[in-house]
């Protein structure tokens, strides 16, 4: 690599932490590296700096909004708790169709599996597979986690696997991979069950997702307690 | 964190700068708002909140940044640092009250050494091409691959001996 790039890359914090490693020791003794990176943080700074003032310039050339004193925060308060409280009635005394409550309470799962570290490119292909999902690339975060898997058949990546699959509206295709993982223990185990149950939902499929939603109950009863209540009872009351 | 806040984020990360406006402008009311409760001057709030808007702006773009919930409360939680900051350098106050600044690294801009100063004062008289290239570079931090791709130079060696003359440019103007 290139000493330019490498200065590059060590000041913006790309290299991996190796190649950092091997930059500090380079640094202890090689005078003339020190310096050139002294020049380009000098030179990175002077832009800095030039780049803080024109954007002063430009955020001062905006119209400025004056704010008033709010008057009405208790009426605003009152109109929200309201809202709030009729949207909890109807909610409660309406019949919701399946598939909408599938798109109301579907989001998808955070990345809590395999931490990416930010300022770095992912260098393994775990690492890559995760910071593709949290990213919301889910056709790569699925191939890569297919290809994990080949070699590794852990729960986690299969419910991961099967959230990317979800992410691409692949229902049919993230069911199958949920199924997979009814008879594992691990650590998103009542996860699974709570988007196993939305998919059933969604697919009309009352019965399944009322057994899947009291597996959940069953399993981690402090997991969407409300949610898993709220959903068994709109199950009850489907035509 | 809100899809909307995320396309904000990912089009400032590509500098766009009529993202940073809009940020700028959506959050500007309750920024002042909260400035006016401890006491700002107009004049001094809207310093206050262009500076944290910049620094925000620099952290995103250069990756620094560690927003987790939304843009505006990271950018409040950085107004609240550096008002206590500018409080604190006045000697008017007090320790920084941690549990209002959680989510915030925000640096005040060092003053530049003489040797920095020098090298603004040159860039700012390089051509603009010049200045572009060694923004990329030095500022932005891509890589000349990166640089290709973003404007119209054919290739990584074009990029690189434009730089270098860039550089050497820039030397002179500082040395005469």
């Amino acid at each position: 690599m290139d000493q330019n790039e490498r200065i590059r890359k060590y000041w913006h914090g790309q290299l991996t932490s190796a190649e950092k490693q091997e930059m500090e020791t380079a640094l202890e003794n090689d005078e003339q590296l020190a310096q050139d990176i002294k020049h380009f943080r000098d030179l990175q700074l002077a832009i800095s700096a030039t780049e803080r003032q024109a954007l002063k310039q430009r955020l001062g050339a905006l119209p400025v909004s004056h704010p008033r004193r709010r008057l009405w925060p208790m009426a605003i308060a009152a109109s929200i708790l309201l809202l709030i409280t009729g949207s909890w009635y109807y909610l409660q005394s309406e019949v919701i169709a399946p598939e909408t409550l599938f798109a109301t309470y579907y989001q998808p799962y955070p990345n809590l599996a395999h931490p990416i570290v930010r300022n770095q490119d992912p260098a393994d292909s775990l690492s890559q597979a995760f910071a593709a999902y949290e990213q919301g690339r889910y056709p790569e975060a699925q191939a890569r986690l297919d290809q994990l898997i080949v070699n590794n058949d852990d729960p986690e990546l299969r419910f991961y696997l099967a959230l990317s699959l979800m992410g691409q509206a692949n229902y049919t295709a993230a069911q199958q991979q949920l199924d997979r993982l009814k008879d594992n223990t691990f650590r998103f185990q009542a996860q699974a069950w709570w988007y196993q149950a939305l998919l059933q939902l969604r697919e009309g499929d009352l019965v399944e997702a009322r057994v899947s939603l009291l597996q959940l109950q069953k399993l981690d009863s402090s997991y969407k307690t409300k949610e898993v209540v709220f959903l068994l009872k709109q199950i009850e009351k489907q035509p | 964190m809100s899809p909307k806040d995320k396309q904000l984020l990912q089009k400032i990360r590509a500098d766009d700068k009529r993202a940073l406006e809009e940020v700028y402008l959506a959050n500007q009311t309750d920024f002042l708002h909260f400035a006016r409760k401890q006491g700002l001057l107009q004049e001094d709030a809207l310093d206050l909140y262009q500076d944290v808007v910049i620094a925000f702006y620099q952290q995103v773009l250069n990756g620094t940044s560690s927003i987790t919930s939304s843009i505006k409360s990271y950018l409040m939680g950085m107004g609240r640092y550096k008002f206590y900051e500018r409080l604190r350098q006045q000697k008017r106050h007090q320790p920084l009250p941690q549990e209002q600044v959680a989510e915030v690294p925000a640096e005040e801009p060092l003053a530049l050494s003489l040797e920095q100063e020098q090298l603004k004062e040159g860039f700012a008289k390089l051509s603009p091409s010049c200045q572009e290239v060694l923004r990329l570079f030095y500022y932005r931090g891509l890589s000349l691959g990166e640089i290709v791709e973003q404007t119209v130079y054919e290739n990584t060696n074009t990029v690189k001996s434009h730089k270098s003359r860039c550089l050497k440019r820039l030397s002179k103007l500082i040395n005469n």
